[in-house]
């Protein structure tokens, strides 16, 4: 198989995308006025739309390649056990299978992997700290025959006792599970003095929340196809967030030199970071390489239950203390989160946690703890926020709890400690642009409205309704580590633009979005820009498609590439045709020389061949510090902002919670692509209820009770609301690629805590752990019942 | 696992003769919404895969020169939607159907096959229960006639031998002033396994219920009738029923399973809410009798 390009999985080939050209040429509204952005702000439908809905798109399952191999893994059936031996050898004689691979296979300094901490075993050798824990892959002639190998691979376990929760894993006398102990991470962030600011305020609210671990539940299962190019490259094309790690993972795993390894994204059905650690990239390029062969592997989607990260399980003990003004003096919270067998990204998650411990407030006294530990469940990963969902659920209960003692609305008390521009957050980093309390003002009316329309019928056929409001703040990009982006523009004679840009596009539509930003900024038609992403060896690393950070920090690296591209144009075509530059003039799709336009066509059609001495390029690689003992610095570029507020009825007779409305305002700086924007938001919006309402993996004694969508507990569209209303507030991150933020993430954050703060405006009852499903709700509602008859 | 060999049945006596030389490995086919998911997940692996999807007059609503309604088992959760015989004469059914599974599903689902493959999740064996189905079974050497209540041994045993067809249902004459109510309560709105589900009929020409039939579904590992319920609302005005009574008799007719989304308990307290919602429903309904 010779691929050239990546793209073309989603983009099928330059004449594919032309009927795509030809449709959203219809759909760009002129400029109004000079000055006007032609491309950025507009609904533009996406790049690979044509190419997705005529069915073309090129998952990893529609790809095959001769004598293809199809390939399955052993997994551990204990959560945790030492390894007395592995047996392959009648595995082996099935007929049609060609190849087993095994840790023994890995020499020692190359077997343990992993996104921070090197702890991961691509296979496990001596010991297995979960169950679905790979041990060995087998690649086969079938599929069947693959799964009729690994049935016959032998393991001897000597089983040892788990350590199912973090509370076990920091006893005293708790099994090591890795050498260096149990914590994953033990971080402390803390400002001003938060026992006195307690002292001496007027109410004090504590609570302690609680929420279980979730799956991120993309339709598409990891997979991933290996094989060796003509030019003898171990090529992986793979459903993935972050192809260049792959890259640099592979050769380090295989020993190959980086430049004998490209790692090419397919279409991605989803990944909400689960597709950002090592999954199947590592065993099938084992077996490639051990075969000469390609290989595929799939996962099942029972396998992506029971075997890939999660969402951490998390305690929080929260104290808030303010004062009847509605001013907050004092917050204090212990986090103890389940990081599960192996680290993974649980360190990020930590920091993560401890940097928006008081975020989006002004809060002088605080402390933060948090604990995240090894045990015997399934790693915790990254997952949509990092943790983030979690806090805003405790902190953002907290402050819907304060209100209530001091009798302030949920809107006003966070109008009183809302950060604003010039401010400064715990970290002591100095913000623009911050956006919260233009949220907050535009929830504000709906809220009013609402709460006027819910006092005159709070109650119908058992039926009690409520609204409830929660904030966020969410930094941009990953805290206080260098993580740039980078662009390349090229064109070709014919007139079309090839935009490099490392982070891939992973469902939301940012290549379409970076698309924009190369036209807007290098005046060219968006129809000639072809996005190039998701490929090692086209595409400089930009990082991963995470932490909210394509269009930010992407499109930072494209705007850049595109200014860089319009001046070497301009000095090409005037030196080709012996003009001054100065008379030379790119703009809306036309070279303009002395006041006489050719098209941009016409132009690189004149320029020919000279069309490739143009190199553009861009680099967005913003100043981000964090001093990771004292969590001081500017760790973030910028920050999103957002206030929701969700309609809520309780069945007071099921604890059935249904969410009619939902209302999502949001400051992610100028939206680039509002169509685009509010599908995030919408998502998000879903996403949150789901784990608001429904939502857990259910463990017992390491092991996943509900692994697939027939028992785990998704919504459906019949679950979600008739309307969610999305607002953007306006706003300019100067900083930003036109003015851009982030919105991915922050749309999913305040749900939970916006839905319970609902509950208890509808019922009267606090809910504090998630999901809050019929039973729990009744159970509460039961619990307060039988408190206000003591009471009495 | 070998594939099984697919026959294509053209009468009901064909797919009765392939059923018994299959003996006792053959499997029935019509919708196959269910039996595709069985074979997807290895739980099923017939040697014969029976095809009865072209039967002839399987696939009809009818009322009997008596006044009874015989739904043959061909007839999809669709059809059901949207029969005006159906829709006039007993609507129960019609509401089930709308709030069964989804377009797809419902196009291609069979009545027959929810009966004889889902019982224990369907709905739709709660409103046959509570108006009174019998179903017509045939066999190569006999056909018979059961009540649809006592086709449920448990969860994955039916009254069906392995060489039987079920045929049609049959629906007595519907009599006036009939009054009917349904209630489904699950963690979401759509196709959940924990679900529970209530179906109430009984005459309501005066403020007393009479001749009350309920079908259960959720609380057992079967469809059910639960007739002490059914004796105990008897005479009874179907919105002034004793919420503390009815859990006490409740408590002692069913015993759901606690599963990996509710507890028995909280079961238990469900289905009393259904069956209050149910015959609420019910007296707020117009008769069925064009009146």
């Amino acid at each position: 198989m010779d691929i050239d390009s990546g793209e073309k999985f989603a983009l099928g080939t330059e004449d594919d995308q032309r009927r795509w050209q030809e449709v959203y040429r219809d759909l760009v509204e002129e400029p109004n006025q000079a000055g006007d952005l032609r491309y950025v702000g507009k609904s533009i439908p996406r790049n690979d739309v044509l190419y997705k809905i005529l069915g073309k798109a090129k998952y990893l399952a529609n790809v095959c390649l001769p004598d293809m191999l199809h390939g399955c893994f052993v997994r551990s059936t204990q959560p945790y056990a030492r390894i007395l031996s592995i047996e392959v050898e009648d595995a082996s004689k099935v007929p049609g299978v060609r190849c087993i691979v095994t840790g023994k296979d890995i020499p020692e300094d190359r077997l343990y992997i992993g996104s921070l901490a090197k702890d991961t075993p691509v296979f496990a050798v001596d010991v297995v700290r979960h169950v679905g824990e790979p041990i060995a892959a087998i690649a086969a002639d079938t599929l069947e025959i693959a799964r009729r190998a690994a049935a016959l691979v032998k393991i001897e376990y000597e089983p040892l006792a788990p350590v199912l929760t973090p509370h076990d894993a920091l006893e005293a006398n708790a099994p090591l599970l890795h050498p260096d102990g149990n914590l994953i991470a033990d971080l402390t962030n803390a400002t001003g003095d938060v026992e006195n600011g307690f002292a001496n305020a007027d109410v004090v609210v504590e609570g302690t929340y609680t929420t279980e671990p979730v799956e991120h539940c993309y339709l598409e299962a990891q997979a991933g196809l290996s094989f060796i190019d003509t030019d003898g490259v171990l090529t992986v094309l793979d459903s993935t967030q972050y192809p260049h790690y792959h890259h640099k993972q592979i050769a380090e795993v295989t020993g190959l030199p980086q430049e004998k390894v490209r790692v090419i994204q397919t279409v991605v059905g989803g990944a909400f970071g689960g597709k950002i650690d090592n999954t199947i990239e590592c065993a099938i390029s084992l077996l490639t390489l051990k075969t000469g062969l390609p290989v595929k592997i799939q996962l099942e989607n029972e396998e992506v239950f029971s075997t890939t990260t999660k969402r951490h399980a998390m305690t929080i003990r929260h104290r808030l203390a303010g004062n009847k003004d509605g001013k907050i003096t004092s917050l204090d919270m212990d986090i103890l989160a389940d990081g599960g067998a192996y680290s993974s990204y649980s360190l990020i998650v930590a920091g993560r946690c401890i940097v928006h411990a008081a975020i989006p407030y002004d809060i002088g006294n605080v402390n933060a703890r948090i604990r995240t530990t090894f045990t015997n469940n399934l790693t915790a990963g990254a997952m949509r926020s990092f943790g983030i969902v979690k806090l805003a659920f405790a902190t953002e209960s907290q402050i819907d709890k304060l209100a209530y003692e001091i009798g302030m609305s949920p809107i006003e008390i966070r109008k009183k400690n809302a950060l604003q521009s010039g401010k400064k957050t715990m970290t002591g980093q100095v913000l623009q642009n911050v956006g919260l309390v233009k949220t907050l003002d535009a929830i504000q009316p709906f809220y009013e409205e609402r709460s006027r329309a819910i006092a005159k019928d709070p109650c119908r056929e058992g039926i009690r309704r409520g609204i409830g409001v929660a904030s966020l703040g969410y930094g941009i990009g990953y805290s206080g580590v260098g993580n740039p982006s980078t662009a390349r523009i090229e064109v070709t004679p014919d007139g079309l633009i090839i935009a490099n840009c490392g982070t891939p596009d992973i469902g939301p539509g940012s290549d379409t979005v970076l698309a924009q930003i190369v036209a807007e900024s290098a005046s060219i038609s968006m129809g000639r820009i072809r996005v190039v992403s998701g490929d090692s060896t086209k595409t400089d690393d930009s990082g991963p498609t995470s932490a909210s950070r394509t269009t930010y920090f992407s499109g930072n690296a494209a705007a850049l590439a595109g200014s860089d591209f319009k001046k070497q144009f301009i000095a090409q075509i005037a030196e080709k045709l012996g003009h001054p530059e100065a008379s030379v003039r790119l703009q809306d799709d036309q070279v303009i020389i002395n006041n006489e336009a050719m098209t941009f066509v016409e132009a690189c059609a004149e320029m020919g061949e000279d069309c490739k001495n143009i190199k553009a390029y861009g680099k967005f690689d913003p100043d981000t510090v964090l001093d990771f003992e004292t969590f001081k610095g500017d760790p973030y570029p910028a920050y999103t902002f957002a206030t929701q507020m969700a309609e809520i009825e309780v069945d007071t007779e099921t604890g059935q919670v249904n969410v009619p409305r939902y209302w999502a305002a949001h400051d992610a700086g100028r939206i680039v692509n509002p169509m685009g924007a509010e599908g995030q938001i919408e998502g998000g919006v879903v996403m949150g209820i789901g784990m608001a309402l429904w939502e857990k993996i259910i463990r017992k004694e390491g092991f996943i009770q509900n692994p697939s969508l027939r028992e785990y507990q998704l919504p459906g569209t019949k679950d979600v609301p008739d309307e969610i209303k999305t607002i953007f507030v306006e706003s300019y991150d100067k900083s930003g690629p036109f003015g851009a933020k982030g919105v991915a993430e922050a749309s999913l954050i305040p749900v939970p805590a916006a839905i319970a703060a609902g509950i208890n405006n509808a019922i009267g009852v606090r809910i504090n752990q998630l999901p809050m499903d019929g039973e729990t709700v009744m159970n509460a509602i039961d619990l307060s019942k039988e408190g206000k008859k003591e009471n009495e | 696992m070998s594939e099984p060999q697919y026959v294509r049945a053209t009468t009901i006596d064909e797919a009765v003769t392939e059923l018994t030389n299959a003996s006792g490995d053959g499997l029935i086919v019509a919708g196959g919404t269910v039996v595709c998911t069985l074979f997807n997940q290895h739980l099923a692996s017939p040697k014969v895969l029976v095809d009865i999807s072209r039967i002839p007059n399987l696939s009809d609503v009818e009322v009997a020169d008596n006044g009874s309604i015989l739904i043959g088992a061909l007839v999809t959760h669709d059809q059901i939607l949207r029969s005006s015989t159906i829709l006039e004469r007993v609507p129960l059914l019609n509401e089930i159907a709308g709030g069964t599974s989804c377009a797809r599903l419902r196009n291609r689902g069979t009545i027959g096959g929810n009966l004889c493959t889902i019982g224990s999740q369907g709905d739709a064996a709660t409103g046959l229960i509570a108006l009174g189905a019998m179903l017509h079974l045939r066999g190569p050497t006999d056909a018979r006639v059961i009540p649809l209540e006592s086709f449920y041994a448990d969860e994955f045993t039916i009254d069906l031998k392995a060489d039987e067809i079920l045929e049609r249902i049959e629906l007595p004459p519907i009599k006036q002033n009939l009054k009917y109510g349904f209630c489904k309560l699950g963690p979401r709105k759509a196709m959940d396994w924990t679900q529970i589900t209530v179906s109430v009929v009984f005459d309501g020409s005066g403020k007393a219920m009479k001749d009350i039939r309920i079908g259960m579904n959720g609380v057992s590992n079967a469809p059910s009738r639960p007739l002490k319920i059914e004796r105990w609302l008897e005479g009874n005005e179907a919105d002034k029923i004793d919420r503390d009574a009815l859990a006490i008799v409740l408590n002692e007719e069913v015993a759901p399973e606690s599963d990996l989304v509710y507890s028995a308990q909280f079961k238990k307290r469900l289905a009393g809410v259904a069956l209050r919602r149910a015959l609420e429903r019910a007296i707020k309904k117009r008769n069925t009798d064009k009146g």
